[in-house]
């Protein structure tokens, strides 16, 4: 049997029409153990799988950072042993539909946001924002980052799984979609830019926050801590992401991609109808503009499951609605319409809800298909944010990145493979 | 490498789209100028010589078919060659047919595609030229008779820089990628990875190269399988 091409069109239809159907909604934040059942000495990264040889460094300061706030060592160098000898296991964030920026590292106790999808009913996960600079994330694991982070869970998550508790209550959870939505209609790309996403976010949650009994002293300091980042959203934003492409991931004869990511050493996409087979090539390193002192030669190749929002039709897809963005990643206003018109090239659908105001209203480029990927030779571009390349450093800049063309054929040569012939 | 362009005594410099150059000394001589090319190495077609000529199998060659077929799928313009109901007929009577023994391909068979179709180079001129590319190279490895294209006849059907194309492609003067693809599926080596790099070249103009390339290899295996590779192909063609 060879699938025919009214197959495969019916399938992407399906695939990209579930993408933007899905109805992800932020349900609940706690710890991962009890949430993803994450248990033992587990720790969860970001993009294809990865042994600890492979590590690049931020990767590796994330790793090591993570076994240190979990208190299976004391020490970087207890820290290292225990990974290389194997009693700290790693696993992708994707095998357990969830989803981290950069390092994406997820440990058991770090709590992460629950999203359901309230038309297709998978769930899936993120870990918490901490801001820019030196974090996690980005490979830094001094004390003052794991303080941060043990701050978030004692202080933060608390009030936060407190908050939507009432919301949920009151309207059965925080709709993600309509945020991302509007967002993009106020100069967010909703990868790199979530300005107005958290502000949303921020006066949306205030009227159940205040109700949470939670003292005025530390609901100041969470509120402080939400709009002291304009990244706080950037975490449901992809856990969403990854609800919305789960919704369109499966689908039979379907050549469309439902992830893209990165673990700093290679880059890898899954494709709908291929299951969870990982295509993978080494990791490029990202064009931009560089914090103070740093330049190219400190970049680490691209890292992160941030890229999950591009396969869902915003991120880098969308930075025609966020002109203000290449102040942060680079290039020029033209540059970055230029970027979301060569998408259009590459994909099957303009989004029924997510829209460009400066395009007329049109829909976001949405469903990368790999037929069209090899066909026109365009693949597709993310903005990402810059780890620097040794451990401990942490953000050094951010810019954007090509996905490795290579990765588009080896997947096409599979779909070929299992369906074509 | 430095690039210099001579002028002629009229003051005129520049190449006109499909006028006749030849390969000079140091570079290429047209008629209204010579292009001195210096540092770089001088090119040789690899497909002028005789190789040892290994068929793909008819699962590999149809599996070929069958992507860039999904290709055409998603192409902006459709499945034009393909779809094309001349084309259908050219290559399930004549192909099929000298598959089988049965014909001798000639430059007359491939007359009705020259011209046919859209694009720069029409859809037909390039499945010729990539046809004809294959075909020539396996014929001479083998010392068998070669398609011979009549400049005066394509030229009369097509624009000068398709009919140039097909008949430098048929004298075994193609690209790098041409060349890539005829030598690593003939040499017993995966090539999706060279269909798919010649896959974005133009609307289709890479497909429809790409595709006359792997028919010829059909074709001329039909010596050795009786016309069975060629027959999965087209069913590969045919969804």
């Amino acid at each position: 049997m060879t699938v025919t091409r009214d197959e495969v069109e019916a399938a992407n239809q399906k695939a990209v029409g579930q993408m933007m159907d899905s109805e992800p909604t932020w349900i609940d934040i706690a710890p991962a153990a009890r949430k993803m059942e994450l248990r033992g000495k587990k720790l969860l990264h970001a993009g294809p799988p990865m042994a600890w040889k492979d590590a690049s460094g931020p990767m590796r300061g994330a790793i090591i950072g993570a076994v240190i706030y979990e208190g299976w060592a004391d020490t970087e160098k207890k820290a290292v042993r225990l990974v290389e000898e194997g009693e700290v296991v790693l696993d992708c964030d994707h095998h357990h539909d969830a989803v981290g920026p950069m390092a994406g590292v997820i440990s058991p106790s770090m709590p992460v946001f629950e999203l359901e999808d309230k038309k297709f009913g998978r769930r899936t996960y993120s870990n918490m924002n901490e801001g820019i600079g030196k974090v996690l994330r980005y490979g830094a694991y001094s004390k003052e980052v794991l303080d941060r982070l043990r701050w978030m869970a004692e202080t933060v998550a608390p009030v936060l799984r407190a908050t939507v508790g009432r919301i949920v209550k009151a309207n059965g959870g925080f709709p993600l979609k309509p945020m991302i939505a509007q967002a993009l209609t106020m100069g967010d790309d909703c990868h790199n830019r979530y300005v107005a996403a958290t502000s949303l976010f921020a006066k949306q949650i205030a009227p159940y926050m205040v109700r949470t009994g939670y003292d005025p002293k530390t609901l100041s300091e969470v509120s402080k801590f939400i709009d002291g980042n304009n990244f706080t959203t950037l975490n449901m934003g992809m856990a969403a992401g990854k609800a919305m492409t789960l919704a369109g991931h499966g689908v039979k004869y379907s050549t469309l991609v439902t992830v893209m990511s990165r673990n700093g050493t290679d880059a890898g996409i899954w494709v709908s109808s291929l299951g969870k087979k990982w295509f993978t090539a080494p990791a490029p390193v990202p064009k931009g503009l560089w914090f103070p002192g740093f330049t190219e030669s400190d970049a680490n190749p691209d890292l992160g499951d941030s890229s999950i929002t591009e396969t869902a039709g915003y991120g880098g897809f969308a930075m025609a609605a966020a002109p203000a963005i290449v102040s942060w990643v680079g290039g020029s206003v033209q540059a970055a319409l230029d970027v979301t018109e060569r998408m259009y090239e590459i994909t099957q659908a303009q989004h029924k809800h997510f829209l460009i105001p400066f395009l007329d209203f049109k829909g976001t480029p949405v469903g990368i298909d790999l037929r069209k990927v090899l066909k026109t030779g365009v693949a597709p571009t993310i903005n990402t944010g810059i780890a620097h390349r040794e451990a401990g450093v942490g953000q050094v800049g951010a810019g954007t990145v090509t996905f490795p063309i290579q990765i588009f054929k080896d997947a096409f040569a599979a779909f070929v493979d299992k369906y074509g012939a | 490498m430095t690039i210099n362009v001579v002028g002629e005594a009229d003051g005129s410099k520049g190449l006109e789209a499909g006028e006749e150059c030849e390969l000079s000394r140091s570079g290429i001589r047209a008629r209204s100028v010579e292009v001195t090319v210096e540092g770089a190495r001088p090119y040789r077609s690899l497909l002028r010589r005789r190789g040892a000529v290994a068929f793909p199998g008819p699962g590999d060659l149809a599996k070929g078919v069958a992507l860039l077929r999904s290709l055409y799928d998603a192409s902006p313009r459709g499945p034009s060659l393909v779809s094309d109901l001349l084309f259908r007929r050219f290559a399930e009577g004549r192909l099929v047919q000298a598959a089988g023994g049965a014909r001798r391909l000639g430059f007359g068979d491939f007359l009705g595609l020259v011209g046919r179709g859209g694009g720069f180079t029409p859809a037909g001129d390039d499945f010729v030229a990539g046809f004809t590319s294959a075909f020539n190279y396996i014929s001479r490895s083998k010392g068998l008779g070669q398609i011979v294209i009549s400049r005066a006849l394509v030229s009369s059907r097509t624009v000068p820089e398709s009919a140039a194309i097909m008949v430098y492609s048929s004298k075994g003067y193609v690209d790098e990628g041409m060349e890539r693809l005829i030598l690593d599926s003939l040499g017993g080596r995966a090539f999706s990875d060279d269909l798919m790099a010649l896959a974005s070249r133009g609307h289709t103009s890479g497909l429809d190269m790409s595709l006359g390339v792997l028919l010829a290899e059909a074709v001329g295996s039909g010596a050795e399988d009786g016309g069975r590779a060629l027959r999965k192909c087209l069913a590969a063609l045919g969804r």
